[in-house]
């Protein structure tokens, strides 16, 4: 039994390893278009720092520069994918399920019942389930998460496309540097985890301002109500200065409707709320 | 930043006076009469 599961090990780590979910790229795509070696990238810096260089020639090396490290990276990027996709997830639902499979079976052989040792096999596979499960949800933040990179990077990639445009003057290499700086990290699990927590921020607080807008309460209309409004309009015509001496109170009272008509035609004035503004406006009750 | 009061069941003997409380606040409103045939619904729109 033990020689059986040696032979099992490897058969199924080797069987995970290769399901990675990406077909091979061919050899010539996509760093060898674009990418420069280091010679050639060393000669075009010193081309394009030499004062005898003119601007249009120098926006030829910026560019070339550009999309040879826009390359470089995406290239770094896509491997990245496939890492994150395949080789850990996979080799984890791996060895999960191996180890599980292992234990079951180390079980089973130790136990000297038969019962006993379908009782261990079937926590095994129980188990295994469990161990799958987490995997699967593994898969489901990675697959955010790369959203969130895919997203980012997209932003930065259409900004230094648009600034491949510019003329050296206004988009020297030095900042090129700095985008394609901010391209990269674009790429990295952390500034996709900021991302997400940002995005999760800005959401919650457009919630909040949305409540905070809109208002709706039952209709409710007292004696109390009519008090305020006969000092808001007396004889009928409206009083501006004693509206803002209403609102005033309201204030005062931290009243949830703001304008005085929802607080004096609605529950979301209260009746201990209406008392304490007559009270704050000095009128008889 | 635009701010939006809503009354759902104003008596419609009562409408005409609300109405004219939100305008005179300097709210645009809407009044909207319910199925029952008694009430409306009062929609007060603030710049």
């Amino acid at each position: 039994m033990k020689r059986i599961i040696l032979l099992l090990v490897p058969l199924v780590l080797r069987a995970c390893a290769a399901v990675t979910g990406y077909p091979k790229q061919p050899q010539s795509l996509p760093t060898t278009i674009t990418s420069l070696d280091n010679n050639t990238l060393s000669a075009l810096i010193a081309e394009y720092n030499n004062t005898n260089t003119s601007a249009d020639r120098k926006k030829t090396i910026r560019n070339r520069i550009i999309y040879s490290d826009i390359s470089q990276i995406d290239q770094k990027f896509n491997d990245f994918k496939v890492r994150l996709n395949s080789q850990e997830n996979i080799l984890s639902i791996g060895a999960d399920f191996t180890a599980l499979t292992l234990a079951g079976l180390g079980a089973t052989v130790a136990s000297a019942g038969t019962k006993a040792a379908l009782a261990a096999a079937s926590a095994g596979v129980i188990g295994a389930k469990a161990g799958i499960d987490k995997d699967v949800l593994y898969q489901k933040t990675i697959t955010a998460l790369v959203t969130e990179m895919e997203a980012q990077r997209s932003q930065v990639f259409a900004r230094i496309i648009t600034n491949t445009n510019s003329d050296v003057a206004k988009y020297p290499l030095e900042a090129a540097s700095k985008d394609l700086q901010d391209y990269y990290q674009a790429g990295t699990l952390v500034n996709a985890l900021e991302g997400v927590n940002q995005s999760a921020g800005e959401k919650a607080q457009a919630a909040d301002a949305k409540v905070a807008k809109a208002l709706s309460a039952n209709y409710s209309y007292t004696d109390l109500s009519k008090k305020i409004e006969s000092y808001w309009k007396p004889d009928g015509i409206r009083n501006d200065e004693n509206a803002k001496q209403i609102k005033d109170c309201m204030k005062q009272v931290k009243t949830r409707a703001d304008s005085i008509t929802m607080f004096i035609n609605s529950e979301a004035g209260t009746e201990s709320e209406r008392s304490a503004v007559i009270s704050c406006l000095g009128l008889p009750k | 930043m635009a701010r939006q009061d809503t009354i759902p069941n104003v008596p419609n003997a009562d409408v005409p006076r609300v109405k004219k409380d939100f305008e005179d606040e300097g709210a645009t409103v809407v009044v909207t009469p319910n199925p029952d045939g008694t009430t409306s619904k009062i929609v007060a729109t603030f710049p």
